[in-house]
């Protein structure tokens, strides 16, 4: 006998494991966070792991994870190179809104973004650049945000380490 | 009023300042000793002592380290000027050459790079089977500091580079610290270049309430030891 659990089940469960975390680590929870969602990536593309890649290279590779899983129905992105080199992605109704939505009732703000954290392991994993994600809309932009669009900031940095 | 022990325990607490710069002498072991001596009988919830120290001296290591705190410290700080959150640590700073010098310094991570010029490091790990790994860890690490203070050490305790998770992988990887460990704070240790006065602190009434929170507890007696 096969069972549907409701959707909301798991979205409510996930928000509530946030809080949880949230109440315990305090604003801190946001870096213990940043491979949240990288562990999935690493199975669905074992052939990625340890690829040197642009930033291009890193949004495509983003980019076909997140919409073969369904877990966002759009993904694009612009660079910016000022002070620091900001890559800006912007993810359209991706599948943690609600828990988002969740999390807001409950009194707390985002922290964790795991497109996003995919997005950065991209990056990262050659081993030459660190990033930092600077902005994301997160639920307390809930009412600002265009409908179902979230939108992030990441910096980019050379490494550099040992040398 | 007060006994000779209880006033050295206050000036010690008191005078304890972090301190980010150091001589390039050796710690001696006699006095590494006494700092991991007072590490080891720190309190510990059920006398689990869940904590372990790993004394680094190489000086490649030194370096990695100093790096990851680096990286971690200067990205954090790029973060909030990009998401324009930084303003506040400018605050009451109107000479823009210092104000330059002060975000130069920030947004690049040189402040905590100075993990790689000190000559040793103790890095704080704890079993994460234990219920109060965090707490007691911390407790510590701070029974070393004071002790350090004793000896006139110079010490500071830095959690920048084991903030973030990917860079505590890093640490983990480089100083083979198993799985069942989590890395929670690395201690930097060496004589200092100078001291310098104790930073200003919130008073009592502002950090203590009576009773209940938001009633301002008033201290009675004088803690000018």
């Amino acid at each position: 006998m096969s069972r549907q659990v409701d959707q909301k089940y798991f979205t409510g469960l996930l928000a509530e494991t946030f809080k949880a975390f949230y109440d315990e680590r305090g604003s801190g929870c946001r870096y213990r966070c940043t491979l949240l969602g990288v562990d999935g990536y690493q199975k669905a593309y074992p052939e990625n792991v340890g690829k040197d890649m642009t930033v291009a290279e890193a949004f495509e590779a983003t980019k076909k994870y997140l919409l073969e899983n369904g877990v966002v129905e759009d993904v694009t992105y612009t660079e910016e190179h000022d002070f620091a080199d900001v890559v800006n992605v912007t993810f359209k109704n991706c599948a943690q809104w609600g828990t988002e939505v969740k999390m807001k009732e409950l009194g707390i703000p985002t922290y964790a973004c795991p497109c996003a954290n995919i997005m950065a392991y991209n990056i990262e994993q050659g081993g030459k650049f660190t990033t930092e994600l600077a902005t994301f809309a997160g639920n307390k932009d809930l009412e600002r945000t265009e409908e179902g669009v979230c939108r992030l900031a990441m910096s980019c940095f050379v490494k550099n380490i040992g040398k | 009023m007060y006994s000779e022990d209880a006033k050295t325990m206050a000036r010690l607490i008191k005078e304890r300042v972090s301190i980010r710069s150091y001589l390039p002498d050796p710690v001696s072991k006699e006095d590494l000793d006494l700092v991991l001596e007072a590490g080891r009988r720190s309190p510990s919830g059920e006398n689990a002592q869940p904590w372990k120290f790993i004394v680094v001296q190489d000086e490649k290591s030194r370096q990695i380290i100093g790096d990851l705190a680096r990286i971690g410290s200067g990205r954090r700080f790029t973060g909030e000027f990009i998401n324009k959150t930084m303003e506040h640590r400018f605050e009451g700073l109107d000479d823009p050459v210092k104000k330059k010098a002060v975000f130069d310094k920030l947004t690049s991570g040189s402040v905590s790079a100075f993990l790689a010029e000190a000559p040793l490091l103790i890095v704080v790990i704890g079993d994460k089977g234990v219920w109060d790994t965090p707490f007691d860890c911390s407790a510590a690490i701070e029974n070393m500091l004071l002790q350090a203070q004793a000896l006139q050490l110079g010490a500071c305790w830095v959690n920048a580079i084991t903030m973030d998770i990917r860079d505590e992988l890093i640490l983990k990887d480089l100083l083979a610290i198993p799985e069942k460990y989590k890395t929670l704070s690395v201690l930097a240790l060496g004589y200092p270049t100078k001291m310098r006065g104790p930073r200003k602190r919130l008073t009592m009434e502002e950090i203590v309430c009576d009773e209940k929170f938001g009633k301002a507890y008033v201290p009675g007696g004088s803690i000018d030891v």
